[in-house]
């Protein structure tokens, strides 16, 4: 059940971090080819590419905590083993899960204030459309990591 | 208050925990008891979706990671080995040469060894270069090239000091250049005092070697060309070299299969840029707090009454770098260190974009500096030899690049002199 969840939700993330890249592989050639050989430069569509990396980066980030490991310095846990080292890693995911709450919270308020101001990216896309990849990501990141810690225990009581 | 927190969270650090949530939650909580509504942090890392030079990262990453899983390394490799070969240390150029492109575009995290180390080592063994030199060589050429563009911790330095990375990039190329020089005088020494014969000259081997790399080889001319010759901008560049190569790998050479590849090359890509960025955003907040707290100020006045000569600054700053290299991945350093040291360095009369390169340098040596520099575990992984001996077999190289470093710290012209010319 826990691992089909997580299994749904890695497709998902995988196929939108591809879309996103493609596109922004094909957008950034056609805006060179039209900047340097036709004059044409398309503020919209510059300002949507750099919300793409934003994109990239929040769904990378999700796909990095599904898949491997975070960028630590891991000194310590290296030296460490057996129940000592379960125990660190339980603390640590529980940490980061909550840390990454805090960071959903926060950006759920950000999300709230643009709302209010009615932002807009590119002219006419609401800013809200495209900020909230910041609470998804955050909560998922949550999630993930709470996952860790199941996935972790199951796999000790087996 | 403020520093206990620090205190406790560079503990959690040491102890494993991510980079991102470390760095993350120093900023929401100095933020929290200074009294400022940590929604703050949210509103600065917003901010990267401002910064226009920001796409080249993923677009270079993505050029990278295609042309790392395509045949190009082979066919490269292949084609210095035709036509170098019969050169006194002309392979082993060749390969040091390969291993800074790939570097250059992957931004030295691991994927040069991974990727290649398994390629270069057979065919310097083959080529009677013993095994403890091509291992120190493919060991510390996955952090060369670091200095040449379109070199992604490069374009991240110019980002977070706010240096024009066209700048940075010509300031790049002589002190990249000594250093390949450096570890090329060494390889020819060796390949000279060695008694087995070099392989031959060969016309026609050549020229299919040739003929087969046809795609590969515009990649560099592009990407140099159209920077140093001002046709197009680093992002632009990104943007030609990624579609450029997807074309060429995916439909040209055919290396690599839609169905079977793509994803899984977008996926690897998406998730090294993921990894980079979101400690990028999640610092955005933490580097905010620091300048709005005068950190770095109060840093500096600190420093001045210790250090009162830009020689040992210099100095304390390489042992310090090497150090910080060491410890951290390269693009943790640059978005955690910068930030503290560019007013420091300005107050010394450190020229950003010599800092810059002064940096990179470092970091790049941190690499191999044992006991925990990182390319030494991941070459002891990929070898399967013991970190010991990956120590003993990188030290002439460490020694060699230590000198080049000496060079480009107190020879400012090194890295100045065509900055200079450019303007």
């Amino acid at each position: 059940m826990l691992s089909k969840f997580r299994n749904i939700v890695e497709r998902c993330i995988t196929a939108l971090a591809v879309v996103l890249m493609l596109a922004l592989a094909v957008m950034s050639f056609v805006q060179v080819i039209l900047r340097n050989f036709f004059s044409i430069g398309l503020n919209a569509v510059d300002e949507l590419m750099r919300n793409g990396v934003l994109w990239i980066a929040f769904v990378g980030a999700v796909l990095t905590t599904l898949r491997s490991k975070h960028i630590s310095i891991d000194i310590l846990p290296r030296l460490l083993k057996g129940r000592v080292k379960v125990l660190l890693d339980w603390i640590l995911h529980l940490t980061v899960s909550a840390i990454c709450l805090c960071f959903t919270w926060y950006s759920i308020r950000f999300i709230q204030l643009e709302l209010r101001m009615r932002s807009m990216i590119a002219g006419f896309i609401p800013a809200w459309t495209i900020e909230i990849i910041l609470p998804v990501c955050f909560f998922l990141l949550t999630i993930a990591y709470l996952l860790r810690i199941l996935d972790k225990s199951s796999a000790e009581t087996r | 208050m403020g520093l206990l927190i620090f205190g406790l969270v560079i503990i959690f650090i040491l102890c494993g925990l991510p980079l991102f949530a470390a760095i993350g939650i120093i900023g929401i909580l100095e933020f929290a008891i200074s009294g400022i509504d940590p929604t703050v942090v949210i509103v600065e890392l917003y901010r990267i979706a401002s910064a226009p030079t920001l796409l080249a990262i993923p677009l270079f990453t993505l050029a990278g990671y295609v042309l790392a899983e395509s045949r190009a390394p082979r066919r490269l490799l292949n084609l210095a080995e035709a036509v170098l070969g019969w050169i006194p240390g002309g392979l082993a150029i060749g390969a040091l040469g390969t291993c800074a492109l790939f570097t250059c575009f992957t931004g030295a995290s691991g994927i040069t060894i991974v990727a290649l180390g398994g390629l270069i080592l057979p065919i310097l063994l083959k080529n009677n270069y013993s095994e403890k030199f091509s291992m120190g060589l493919v060991t510390s050429s996955g952090s060369l090239g670091l200095l040449f563009p379109p070199s992604l911790p490069l374009i991240l330095y110019g980002i977070i000091a706010s240096v024009s990375i066209d700048k940075l990039f010509m300031a790049g190329l002589i002190p990249g250049t000594i250093l390949i020089l450096i570890l090329s005088i060494y390889a020819i020494r060796k390949d000279v005092l060695k008694k087995e014969e070099r392989t031959r000259f060969s016309w026609t081997r050549s020229w299919s070697a040739l003929k087969s790399a046809i795609w590969e080889l515009p990649i560099p001319v592009v990407v140099l060309g159209g920077i140093y010759g001002g046709f197009i901008t680093a992002v632009e560049a990104s943007a030609v070299t990624a579609f450029y190569v997807l074309v060429a790998e995916f439909f040209i050479n055919r290396d690599l299969s839609l169905r079977r590849d793509l994803v899984r090359i977008m996926r690897d890509s998406v998730q090294l840029i993921g990894g980079i960025l979101i400690i990028l955003s999640c610092s955005m907040g933490a580097t905010a707090y620091l300048i709005d707290a005068e950190i770095p100020q109060k840093a500096l006045l600190w420093i001045q009454q210790i250090i009162t000569s830009k020689i040992t600054f210099l100095l304390v700053l390489n042992l310090f770098l090497l150090i910080t290299g060491a410890l951290l991945d390269i693009f943790s350093a640059i978005i955690i260190v910068v930030p503290l040291i560019i007013p420091i360095a300005l107050s010394y009369g450190i020229n950003p974009v010599h800092l810059g390169i002064i940096f990179l340098t470092n970091l790049e040596i941190g690499y191999i500096t044992p006991p925990i520099g990182l390319n030494l575990f991941i070459a002891s992984f990929r070898f399967k030899k013991s970190i010991t001996y990956l120590y003993k077999v990188s030290l002439p190289f460490l020694f060699l690049m230590l000198i080049a470093l000496l060079l480009i710290t107190y020879i400012p012209q090194l890295s100045l002199f065509l900055v200079g010319l450019m303007q």
